[in-house]
């Protein structure tokens, strides 16, 4: 699957799941800032054909991948992982002011709070990559989706072996 | 080696005996008696409870055993497949069976020489006959009164009763003898109680229970109770009385043998769940 | 058995006829008669072993009968009295060791009944106990509800027990007299009056929706507290029910929230550009133990409930998470992959004296110490995940439960039940709550109106 595709993909099963949320919110709702979270691209959606230079489209369109692999319980940045973080990093460095996040996820053969704590290993490895690559880690954040965000749905290794990810997004 | 005359006459006896006891076996495992046609778990169960190894000679007594039980009853025994629990014994076997006259010159070598595999019908054969006065079990227990039975079975051990002396042996019966009155009785109650709990396994109550002369509960002495751990502490209370509860319910007892009301007069019943 | 042959009597009968000679020497002596009184020597002990796998006690439930049928907000009293009956019935049988029969079929009871039962019509029914009741409301507009339960064998009482409450509440005297019941009955501490917070789960795998959520013990009283926009995770009653503490994807990064039931407000426990996650409370409710990740490394805090510093618990470089204070709040439990893999350890409330305690084969995660102290409840994963228990020090490991994915035990407040939630595997894997006795029977699924996980399970109530 291409990587644009993929994000298109990912953006409207979250657009969906977003007007999903908003009918089924109750009158409880708590005051808290719920300003609605997106894994991987808000921006374009998959809408526009048009990339614009230092967006999300324009980011995934111009490295090598915007997500690296691990083994299982693992955490290394391999060297297949290292030439997908250098292509990001040669890509952040043409625009100095997009931040990005890091996304951490496990498989489903954790534990929920452990592979909290394993997807924040993963991004971390990832973002201090970067780091050493020169990207100011200032402009990285991480967050951990464990094993809440799968992006193969099978339970098996081949699914599995695509769950246990970092993957890059920019923020817009 | 050579024999004198009254070692010569006691093999012959002896082996007459056991002609007859062998013929006497074979016949009954080559003819089963249709009464006695049940599954082999309800013998071995049953088997326990026999509490003293009274010889295969009883075991061809059988009228004795049904006791006013109507013979209606065995046409009602269910298909044997079922069993879980051993059927209500009735008693008055147990007593008749231990008290039934032994062929005297026969019986002892046999006890002495404990053949187990003889044993083995011989316990099946009462048990059978016990069994057979009654429907194996009922759906569901209407009452604490009903499953009675089911205990004599797992805490009466063969045991060496079995090989004691002829003397001793009498005093077994007895002690057998009520033993099956009481535990008997009592046990259907104490099943009936559930108690459950991590390490429920492990308690065991002691109660010391005086009776009348008439077998009536007088007063419970004492009640005891070992294995307790943390696990299990908070089933104590409950275990204890289920345990006094079942004496309770199972009072009167009956068939006690008067003449040995001072053994009885004070009794201690261990309670456990396994 | 089946096959016993007369060969094994041919080989007894020839044994013992080769015995014979000894044994002739002895067979003149008369045996003794029963007619000579003999009386045995060693006083009379015996052992009356019963059967631990028995069947479920049976217990007769009748609507509960009311001295003047009046009208309430939560409908007459003669309604609630069998509803009452009914939400008794529905949790003695959850609880897996009783058989209730009734209301439903039986016949009802006059107020007169209630203090003295017609023991005699109902021993036909067979079961082993008896509960009666009744329910007045009062001119102040409350409901008394009375609640009787009798021994049928013996036709004594075995405990009696009165409740007052709001007629909104009826429920919750009935779970009362349900605990009584129970507690009386099978020794344990009361249960059934109490709440349960949990993540209710809608959507597909990969974009599930999750939402925090409570109900009672039963299901009933169910309400969503947040509204799914965020991922909502591991919710906490606290000790008094006041404040769910819980994890929250809320703007955009994972953080511990506490939420108030009664305001309906929330905040975030402690603010921090590290993520926060796997709260728990302390078992007096003044301090919350939190996760935190700081450079891919997470260690165990410690919080004020109301807010402040944390004090960090462990220090290393493996993955320290979750953590569940002992009852008397001295030791904390948790996991920690030191090791290599998950595996748990137990410490002091301080941080100190760090011990393994968990070494059989796969990982173990999640542990959570019983309300009772005696156990410790976990995540066992070798493959599968499964929920066991083990005392405190690491011994005697019982596996409770056997499926693909069983995760995050939760213990009733007795500490003789845990909950868990179960997944299945594949693209419509799902999670779905259920409960399993501590003797690793009774497992059942507790009916959610969707499905869910991570439930953790509150006190009784206050």
């Amino acid at each position: 699957m291409g990587k644009l595709t993929q994000a298109m993909v990912m953006g409207m099963a979250l657009v969906a799941v977003a007007g999903c949320s908003r009918n089924r919110a109750p009158a409880e709702l708590p005051p808290v800032d719920e300003s609605s979270y997106n894994t991987g691209t808000t921006s374009t959606g998959g809408v526009s054909n048009a990339v614009v230079p230092g967006s999300q489209q324009d980011f995934v369109a111009s490295i090598s991948s915007d997500t690296i692999y691990f083994d299982t319980d693992r955490y290394n940045v391999d060297d297949i992982d290292r030439a997908a973080l250098a292509s990001q990093a040669q890509w952040l460095a043409r625009y100095p002011n997009v931040r990005i996040t890091v996304e951490g996820h496990a498989d489903e053969r954790g534990t929920r709070d452990y592979n909290l704590a394993l997807g924040e290993r993963r991004a971390n490895a990832a973002r201090n990559y970067l780091a050493s690559l020169g990207v100011d880690a200032a402009r990285i954040s991480v967050v951990s989706f464990g094993k809440e965000r799968p992006i193969a749905l099978g339970s098996d290794e081949a699914s599995w072996a695509q769950n246990r990810r970092a993957v890059t997004v920019t923020v817009q | 080696m050579t024999l004198d005359k009254t070692e010569a006459t006691g093999l012959s006896v002896a082996i007459a005996a056991h002609i007859i006891l062998f013929a006497l076996l074979s016949f009954q495992l080559s003819h089963p008696d249709p009464h006695f046609d049940n599954p082999p778990m309800a013998v071995e169960i049953i088997a326990e409870a026999a509490p003293v190894a009274t010889a295969p000679e009883i075991s061809d007594a059988p009228p004795a055993a049904r006791l006013g039980d109507p013979d209606s009853d065995e046409a009602e025994v269910p298909p044997p497949r079922p069993i879980v629990e051993p059927p209500k014994p009735p008693k008055p076997v147990m007593r008749e069976a231990v008290r039934a006259p032994r062929p005297s010159p026969g019986a002892p070598p046999q006890r002495r020489v404990v053949p187990t595999p003889e044993r083995t019908p011989a316990r099946q054969t009462s048990a059978q006959q016990r069994s057979a006065t009654r429907p194996v079990r009922d759906p569901r227990p209407s009452g604490a009164l009903d499953g009675i039975a089911a205990g004599v079975a797992r805490d009466a051990r063969p045991n060496a009763r079995s090989v004691a002396p002829p003397a001793a042996q009498s005093a077994a019966a007895i002690r057998a003898d009520i033993r099956v009155s009481i535990n008997a009785e009592v046990r259907g109650p104490w099943n009936g109680c559930r108690v459950t709990g991590v390490d429920v396994d492990q308690l065991k109550t002691t109660i010391v229970f005086r009776l009348t002369e008439v077998g009536g509960l007088e007063r419970i002495a004492s009640v005891n109770t070992s294995g307790v751990n943390d696990s299990n502490r908070p089933q104590v209370q409950r275990f204890e009385e289920c345990a006094r509860r079942a004496i309770q319910l199972a009072a009167p007892f009956a068939n006690l043998p008067q003449e040995n009301y001072s053994y009885w007069q004070t009794y201690t019943l261990d309670f456990e769940k396994r | 058995m089946t096959n016993r042959t007369p060969i094994a009597f041919v080989i007894a009968a020839v044994l013992s006829v080769l015995t014979t000679p000894l044994a002739a020497q002895i067979a003149p002596v008369p045996a003794p008669t029963a007619a000579q009184p003999v009386t045995p020597t060693p006083p009379p002990r015996e052992t009356v072993t019963g059967d631990l796998a028995q069947e479920r006690t049976s217990v007769i439930i009748t609507t509960f009968a009311t001295p003047a049928v009046t009208a309430t907000p939560a409908g007459t009293t003669a309604v609630l009295g069998r509803q009452i009956a009914e939400v008794i019935a529905a949790d003695l049988e959850r609880s897996g060791l009783y058989a209730p029969r009734g209301p439903d079929g039986l016949r009802a009871i006059s107020m007169g009944e209630v203090t003295a039962p017609a023991f005699a019509g109902w021993r036909g029914t067979g079961a082993e106990s008896l509960v009666h009741g009744f329910v007045r409301a009062d001119t102040a507009g409350n409901l008394t509800v009375g609640c009787y339960l009798y021994d049928m064998a013996l036709g004594s009482e075995l405990t009696r027990n009165g409740f007052v409450v709001q007629p909104r509440d009826w429920r919750r005297a009935a779970h009362r007299c349900a605990d009584a019941i129970y507690s009386r009955l099978s020794g344990e501490a009361p249960f059934f009056d109490s709440r349960i917070a949990y993540i209710a789960e809608t959507g597909p795998k990969d974009a599930r929706i999750k939402r925090l959520a409570i109900m009672d013990s039963d299901g009933a009283n169910h309400r969503f507290i947040t509204n799914g926009q965020s991922i909502a995770l591991t919710p906490r009653f606290s000790p008094d029910y006041s404040r769910i503490v819980y994890v929250s994807y809320a703007g955009q990064r994972v953080r511990v929230y506490v939420y108030d039931v009664g305001s309906g407000s929330q905040r975030i426990i402690y603010e921090s550009s590290n993520t926060t996650f796997a709260p728990r409370w302390s078992p007096d409710g003044r301090f919350i133990l939190f996760s935190m990740a700081a450079a891919g490394n997470t260690d165990i805090y410690r919080i004020p409930a109301a807010g402040g510093t944390p004090r960090r618990l462990t220090d290393g470089p493996g993955i320290e998470v979750g953590g569940s204070y002992s009852p008397d709040g001295t030791r904390i439990v948790f996991e920690s992959d030191r090791s290599g893999a998950q595996q748990i350890y137990v410490m002091n409330a301080d941080g100190s004296d760090q011990q393994r305690i968990s070494f059989g084969g796969g990982r173990y995660a999640t542990p959570e110490w019983s309300p009772r102290g005696d156990l410790i409840a976990f995540t066992r994963i070798s493959g599968n995940f499964r929920i066991g228990v083990m005392t405190p020090s690491g011994g005697s490991e019982r596996l409770l439960t056997d499926s693909w994915q069983d995760e995050a035990p939760t213990w009733a407040p007795n500490g003789r039940i845990i909950q868990f939630f179960r997944t299945t595997q594949g693209r419509d894997g799902r999670s779905q709550i259920f409960q399993v006795d501590l003797t690793g029977v009774n497992l059942r699924r507790l009916p959610t109106p969707v499905d869910g996980s991570d439930p953790s399970w509150g006190p009784v109530l206050p």
